[in-house]
């Protein structure tokens, strides 16, 4: 191989940085001015390859005016929180496994000696969210008017006793503690008493709820803690979100620009009212992304936005109105740039 | 610069790259994809077009020129310019500037 075919070489791959749309109506052109200024070297110097690429990154999102600009930045919003709730459901996926039923109740059992394990409440599913009374919902479309919580899946275990001064309380703490248990947030106040501690994977929290008149009650529930890949992948799928969204709806535009005004002016009426839809649902989920970061400790339902009562009839109507508009479009050869020639 | 550039004469992509190089005494280098992207830039808004193509050795070469609009509008800037340059000359009281515009 040549120094020039090296360079050529080089060069056609940094290239394809660029979108193919581009390469098609520049590519070569750009290949001849690369070669003419590189000429006596047999690579790429590091500052020509960085231009190449970011260059190409560029025109993979370049918008083509202000409108398709904006509808640019809502797509890439919207996909965004697509990205980050995928990202974060992912992350939830590395999450340690509840114990088996016979260890959970050795586990509660090291909290509590006497600890009742007939009785295991809860759910070891991932996702679920409960109603107020603490029974499993079926659907997240039931939440509406009626739910309480979201649960990443718990074992809970309950023990009805005498009024003991919290010596159980006091008595599980080191207990746990001896067990290897890091033992954090411990509140205590007159009438509850409760801490939380962590190990491989879990969450064990154990309370007390004193009443010297009646009785008094204890509780230990063990949980998943969050995977620490949660919220980076949660980030990560927002930025890979935000770069496909904008990437794709740019040559959305792009494809459709040679199109007739009437058929044209459809699609950007559909995407309108596809946007305008999601706008509630994404704010909320963003809202609650934003939440999930800042606390990963509490789990939150980032995708809520979208599964949520009245905001799921907008999410539906939203991506049935960007389906559509998806549809028009069709698996149609993209449209290639026109250049202007001398006439 | 470009338009500058292309003003004389049609010009390729590293054509133009080197005379911007000239006619800024050395300080703007354009990178390959800041050229294009001008290039974009221009043709779009009807400022340049395409005059001819080339292919020498295996490589394509697109020589650029100025259309009437590119021209016009070069020429608008320029004579505005001037119009700056002369008036700040005038309020500081240069006359004898040891050259004149060819």
């Amino acid at each position: 191989m040549t120094t020039d075919e090296r360079l050529e070489r080089d060069f056609r791959r940094l290239l394809r940085a660029y979108p193919a749309w581009y390469r098609r109506a520049r590519g070569e052109e750009m290949l001849t001015t690369l070669m003419d200024a590189a000429r006596g070297r047999d690579r790429p110097t590091l500052g020509e390859r960085v231009d190449i690429v970011f260059g190409g990154l560029r025109k993979h999102l370049a918008a083509r005016s202000v409108p398709a600009a904006v509808v640019s930045v809502l797509a890439a919003v919207f996909v965004a929180t697509l990205g980050a709730i995928g990202g974060a459901v992912a992350g939830w996926y590395t999450a340690t496994d509840l114990p088996g039923d016979a260890a959970a109740s050795h586990i509660a059992r090291q909290a509590i000696p006497d600890m009742d394990t007939k009785d295991v409440y809860g759910d070891r599913s991932l996702f679920y969210w409960v109603d107020m009374n603490g029974n499993v919902m079926p659907t997240p479309f039931d939440l509406l008017g009626n739910g309480d919580g979201y649960n990443s899946g718990d074992l809970s275990y309950e023990l009805e006793h005498k009024d003991d001064g919290f010596a159980r309380f006091r008595a599980a703490e080191r207990r746990v503690v001896k067990a290897g248990w890091h033992v954090q947030a411990v509140r205590k106040d007159k009438r509850d008493a409760a801490f939380s501690a962590t190990r491989d994977g879990l969450v064990l929290q154990v309370s007390t709820v004193a009443d010297a008149t009646s009785t008094s009650v204890s509780f230990v529930t063990i949980k998943r803690t969050t995977p620490p890949l949660v919220p980076i992948l949660t980030v990560v799928g927002l930025i890979l979100g935000s770069l496909a969204g904008w990437a794709a709806l740019t040559r959305l535009l792009r494809r459709i620009a040679v199109w007739p005004r009437r058929r044209r002016a459809v699609v950007y009426q559909l995407l309108g009212c596809g946007g305008f839809m999601l706008i509630v649902p994404t704010a909320v989920n963003l809202y609650f992304i934003g939440a999930s970061l800042i606390v990963p400790e509490q789990r939150v339902a980032v995708w809520l936005g979208y599964t949520w009562g009245p905001l799921s009839i907008m999410t539906l109507l939203g991506a049935i109105a960007l389906g559509g508009a998806l549809l028009l479009c069709g698996p149609t050869p993209m449209g290639t740039r026109v250049m202007r020639t001398a006439r | 610069m470009i338009l500058t550039a292309l003003a004389e004469e049609s010009a390729h992509g590293y054509g133009i790259m080197r005379d911007v190089e000239k006619l800024s005494n050395q300080r703007v280098k354009l990178r390959t994809s800041t050229l294009y992207a001008a290039l974009d830039r221009l043709s779009a808004n009807d400022l340049i077009e395409i005059d001819r193509e080339e292919v020498a050795s295996g490589r394509l070469r697109r020589y650029y020129q100025l259309t009437e609009r590119g021209r016009t509008e070069l020429a608008a800037a320029a004579v505005g310019q001037r119009a700056q340059a002369e008036t700040a000359l005038r309020r500081l009281g240069v006359t004898d500037l040891g050259w004149s515009p060819s």
